[in-house]
């Protein structure tokens, strides 16, 4: 096997690790993506060193995560001061408000299954404001503690944990509203 | 009705992990594929020291190390010739810089006694078994290279 064809395998075995990652801390499937393609590029650089490594899921998992919070902290407004502000019409990573990205969700409520309450329960993960989905992706799916959220993000535990604590409350309302009477 | 937050926490938890795992686009693959290929295909000396082939990361460092060490002779030699204009340009000198310049001195020379003891003896000895040692990695990788796998792919 080539060093193209090792390669090759490596981006088929990892690549849905590495963009469901992205596509939870961005919230936008295009910018995962281009995340994505960052991650592998860097991957490939290293890869002499890291392609046969049992650590790799975890290296994978690490700079897949610098390079979404790069890119949020680069090319959108600084998040913290969009926490601070904490605006009623706070946008989620495909422009649209929270209650917006509910609406659409759940517009066709009455025909959902098992399937499709998980898929509105990922819509309404991806359409948190970005101060509230970074951390709880962090937290859920990365599994870091809050000392190690607040470390990473470059806020207070306090912050971290009031925004993990908005963002739960946010979701509660899609499996609320999926278990509720209709 | 305001759940507990430990029970929140549990709640959310259990529902996220349930999600299955987004699927990459059919896109991604060739996407990265493609800028793998496009990528310059830079000199060895163009990229980052640590993506440099081994033995020139050896080459490289032992230069350094006869660059710092050929220095260090350099200034001892001129030593005598600093001394020289020191006093030509400042014949009565004040007490505190003289005694900075001792200090200074007895830093340099037991740096050198250093070297010289412990260092210098090893330097030679260390630089050929490194040197050896890589050529010889070198050598068999390549005819490990031609001889078990070019083999097996001939079979």
């Amino acid at each position: 096997m080539t060093d193209a064809d090792r390669f090759e395998a490596f981006v088929r075995e990892f690549q849905d690790m590495v963009f469901a990652t992205a596509v939870r801390l961005l919230g936008n499937r295009a910018e995962a993506e281009d995340a994505a393609q960052t991650v592998f590029l860097k991957a490939f650089e290293r890869f002499h060193d890291i392609g046969a490594s049992p650590t790799v899921p975890g290296w994978l998992k690490t700079v897949t995560t610098n390079v979404c919070l790069n890119h949020l902290s680069r090319y959108r407004s600084r998040w913290r001061l969009f926490s601070e502000m904490d605006r009623a019409d706070d946008k989620g990573g495909d422009g649209r408000t929270f209650e917006a990205g509910i609406a659409a969700a759940g517009s066709h409520a009455s025909d959902l299954e098992a399937a499709d309450e998980q898929q509105r329960l990922e819509r309404a993960l991806r359409a948190l404001p970005d101060h509230q989905r970074v951390p709880l992706v962090l937290f859920h799916f990365e599994d870091r503690s809050y000392q190690e959220i607040a470390d990473t993000l470059g806020v207070s535990l306090a912050k971290v944990k009031t925004d993990i604590f908005r963002g739960r409350e946010a979701l509660k309302q899609v499996l609320t509203d999926d278990d509720g009477p209709r | 009705m305001t759940m507990d937050p430990a029970d929140l926490e549990r709640l959310i938890g259990d529902a996220l992990k349930a999600l299955p795992t987004p699927a990459a686009p059919p896109t991604l693959f060739s996407r990265v594929m493609a800028a793998v290929e496009a990528r310059p295909a830079a000199p060895w000396y163009a990229r980052p020291w640590m993506a440099w082939p081994r033995i020139w990361q050896a080459a490289s460092a032992s230069v350094l190390l006869v660059v710092v060490v050929g220095l260090a002779r350099v200034w001892s030699l001129t030593e005598v010739v600093r001394h020289t204009l020191v006093r030509q340009l400042m014949p009565s000198p004040p007490d505190w810089m003289v005694q900075a310049v001792d200090a200074g001195t007895a830093v340099v020379e037991a740096a050198r006694i250093g070297w010289r003891v412990i260092a210098e003896p090893m330097l030679i000895p260390v630089t050929v078994f490194l040197c050896v040692m890589t050529a010889a990695c070198v050598l068999f990788a390549a005819a490990l290279n031609r001889v078990a796998l070019g083999g097996a792919s001939e079979s």
